[in-house]
């Protein structure tokens, strides 16, 4: 038995080294190229955009579905749009967008359906990325739980880090298509306010719907925005939730599912901007995934969520600039 | 618990230390510690099972005990019924109540009859097919005086919940576990070794090549109506090996936990993939459940005695019963009846035991006969996955259909060529490559690495582990449940 342990003991010891030098191998340039780097620029969005504010916050369904410059036009609010991923978690992107969040600020919360289900709402593994690769120290701001998930996913960060294609820049074949991950998926895709923007002279894909959500009901997702809800208007801000765009077969795949999270956000008393089946889309308007819009999908989606606002501001709360 | 979640590498660890350190220098404590870390295992999922699965325990020990004492034939049969009642009972309720209901409703429908009954929510306890067929199988090998009864609670208990079989197998025999139990248990460096190393097998197969696989053969499924063959064939292909890996995988990690606590388990699976005919595929897959169903339910209709319409029968019963034990759909059934007609041919021929060693023993590659037997049953064993995998009959048909009408349009193979470069990506398909030849090599061996590196020198050898471990937390797709826990 002694034997047996010292031998597991040192197996483990050199795993746990191994692990840590890919941590304290710096980012790639592959990696700081990747769109998961906006945070960096989207944090100093909000951080220096002047107020009068209208702050989105959510997964990739806020960045690829939303045009800023029609919201700024339409509501003389200056747009700060701090979506980047959905693998990111919804309480990620509550607690991280906090602290940027000032008096008179219109704050959009938008998640993604599935942040309600399942462990999503704690994030994948894109978050042990992004923290890890902009700024280590939020690890420790992590909650519980969002702490044990993470954590769960260091080895496989630490380990991608030796992953050699990573360093090399990539060759440009002549028949060879540059992929989305390649084009769309890069820092620079984002445009001044933090949309997505890199896609909209591209063509649209097939996009394959997502099926029914087969995973339990995450009541912490609610509470976590619930409290957010709190602190915003301790702030002196304004919260109002919506429901993000989505292809309109994933929608009827999931609907239930969907009524379920409309009915739970009713039951907290939170302001919703119109409602899920408002902001159901055509495949036409979908561009890569059924959260994403295109160019077209995203001016519609735009133009919905400011009549919706209007709509929520002549009925409930005066706000400047309206 | 999931064997590869944080939780139950929090779990094994401590289990491992409270059962080796604490509770050793008694056997019937060693084996409480198994009952309370097993309920603890099961329990993690939803604690409601648990009163299920102490019911199924506790009904056949005291009907094992009753056994032990009763010699009256009438009696014992009584008792016997007592114990497939309650088991299947279980069972029919929990996993097939709602089928019948459905198709009930169906049946009058058919005839104009309009009929409209509540179906009830009914959450299927994981592995309740494992632990009922396995206390089943107690009950009947002590009804046929092959075994004596248990006369302890704890260490029956310990042997029906026993953790890491409970949820997915193997389906163990009380012949060959109950003993175990009632010895004292001796650590053994060599066999813990061997263990890790199949753990570490398991998790590879099940994290690496599965949850990938899965993803893709997903994305082809739910989707099948919009591609052509060439793809469709992908899909079936992933799905093969998703499914193998999935299980096989479990059982690997099954084993490999047993033998830290100084258990041996059976063997579930024996490189189904490399059988030359149907017979020999089904001689090594799902090994527990192949010869649980031929020792209960085919020897004693007869087996392969008697006339061809017997034999016709048997084989059919068998297959069909096997089917419909993996869940309540008829594509279940229609996978069963299927590898039923595959496996007739051989039977009727006297041909089904043509195949008992592993192909190509003794040698490197398989000759051009054992190659041909292995393309054309791992074919036909790829048809009768697509039933297992689509959502209902119709869906299997249309699949079908699509999957061979499409396969002479030049366009459809690009359409294959787009979906591996667009969503696969290569890495997969050099894994899965990589995994059938570390499979071929290691076929005379219970699992692949068994022997593979046994002879290079230590720090060589963990490397090669090492690499593995890192494969596997790098390349790991996105966690799915156990495909065989919903059985």
């Amino acid at each position: 038995m002694k034997t047996f342990l010292q031998q597991l003991l040192l197996f483990i010891a050199g795993f746990v080294l191994l692990m840590a030098i890919g941590v304290l191998i710096p980012a790639s340039r592959t990696a700081r190229e990747s769109f998961l780097f906006s945070k960096i620029d989207k944090d100093s969005l909000l951080k220096n955009t002047p107020s009068p504010r209208i702050v989105l916050v959510g997964g990739s369904n806020t960045s690829f579905s939303i045009n800023s410059q029609i919201l700024k036009d339409s509501l003389h609010l200056n747009p700060v749009n701090t979506g980047i991923s959905g693998a990111l978690g919804l309480l990620y992107m509550l607690d991280h967008s906090l602290d940027g969040i000032r008096p008179g600020d219109v704050v959009i919360v938008c998640p993604e359906y599935t942040q309600f289900y399942g462990d999503a709402a704690y994030g994948e593994d894109y978050l042990i990325r992004v923290i890890m690769e902009t700024a280590p120290g939020e690890m420790l701001k992590l909650r519980g739980k969002q702490l044990s998930t993470q954590l769960a996913f260091l080895p496989r960060y630490a380990f991608s880090k030796f992953k050699l294609t990573q360093y090399l820049p990539r060759e440009e074949s002549p028949g060879q298509e540059a992929t989305l991950d390649e084009i769309v998926y890069k820092r620079v895709a984002f445009n001044q306010y933090g949309d997505m923007s890199r896609h909209w002279t591209m063509e649209k894909i097939d996009v394959a719907p997502y099926a029914r959500i087969d995973q339990r009901f995450n009541e912490q997702a609610i509470d976590a925005l619930y409290e957010y809800r709190k602190q915003v208007e301790a702030r002196g801000a304004k919260l109002f939730v919506t429901f993000p765009a989505f292809q309109d077969e994933s929608f009827a795949n999931q609907r239930s599912q969907i009524s379920r999270i409309e009915h739970s956000l009713k039951s907290k008393g939170f302001t919703l901007l119109g409602n899920p089946e408002r902001y159901k889309m055509p495949d036409e308007l979908i561009f890569d995934t059924p959260y994403h819009l295109t160019k077209a999908g995203a001016q519609i989606r735009t133009q919905l969520l400011i009549e919706d606002l209007r709509k929520a501001n002549s009925s409930e709360i005066a706000l400047k600039g309206f | 618990m999931l064997f590869h979640t944080l939780d139950f590498a929090i779990f094994l660890p401590i289990v491992f230390v409270l059962y080796w350190f604490v509770t050793n220098r008694n056997l019937r404590l060693q084996n409480l510690l198994i009952v309370l870390a097993s309920y603890l295992f099961y329990g993690w999922w939803d604690f409601r099972f648990l009163v299920l699965l102490f019911f199924s325990s506790f009904v056949d020990f005291c009907v094992g005990i009753y056994l032990g004492k009763e010699n009256h034939p009438r009696n014992r049969k009584m008792l016997l019924w007592i114990s497939l009642i309650v088991n299947l009972g279980m069972l029919g309720f929990f996993k097939y109540y709602n089928f019948f209901l459905q198709n009930f409703v169906d049946a009058f429908s058919f005839f104009g009859k309009k009929v409209e009954p509540d179906s009830l929510k009914i959450i299927l306890p994981v592995g309740i097919s494992f632990y009922s067929f396995q206390t089943l199988g107690y009950v009947m090998d002590l009804y046929r005086r092959k075994l004596e009864p248990a006369r302890d609670f704890i260490t029956f208990s310990a042997f029906v919940s026993f953790f890491p079989q409970l949820v997915a197998g193997p389906i163990e025999r009380a012949t060959h576990m109950l003993p175990q139990f009632h010895v004292k248990r001796y650590f053994n460096h060599d066999q813990a070794v061997n263990g890790l190393r199949q753990m570490l097998w398991g998790f590879f197969k099940k994290m690496v090549i599965a949850d990938n696989c899965a993803i893709y053969a997903n994305m082809i499924f739910d989707n099948s109506s919009s591609y052509a063959g060439p793809t469709l064939v992908l899909g079936a292909l992933f799905f093969a090996f998703q499914i193998y890996c999935d299980f096989s995988g479990y059982s690997d990690i099954a084993l490999g936990t047993a033998r830290l606590f100084g258990f041996e388990l059976m063997r579930n699976f024996a490189y189904p993939y490399f059988s030359r005919d149907i017979g020999e595929f089904w001689r090594r897959w799902h090994i527990s459940l192949s010869t649980w169903f031929r020792d209960y339910v085919y020897i004693p209709l007869g087996g392969s005695q008697g006339s061809a319409v017997i034999k016709i029968r048997n084989i059919f019963i068998i297959f069909l019963v096997s089917g419909f034990w993996h869940g309540a759909n008829w594509t279940f059934i229609a996978w069963g009846a299927l590898n039923a007609l595959y496996f007739l041919p051989l039977m009727l021929a006297h041909k089904n035991r043509d195949n008992i060693a592993i192909a190509a023993q003794g040698h490197l590659l398989p000759s051009a006969r054992e190659l041909a037997g292995m393309i054309i049953t791992f074919s036909l064993t790829l048809i009768a996955w697509i039933f297992f995998r689509a959502e209902n009959m119709q869906h299997a048909l249309s699949y079908l259909e699509r999957m061979f009408g499409g396969l002479t349009d030049p366009a459809a193979y690009r359409e294959a060529w787009t979906f591996i470069h667009v969503n696969t990506g290569f890495a997969i398909h050099f894994l899965i490559a990589a995994f059938i030849v570390l499979e071929w090599i290691g076929r005379d061996s219970q699992y692949a690495i068994q022997h593979f590196s046994l002879g290079w020198r230590k720090p060589v050898r963990w490397a090669f582990y090492y690499s593995i471990a890192v494969i596997i937390f790098l390349y790991a797709g996105k966690e799915q449940q156990f495909i065989y826990f919903q059985f």
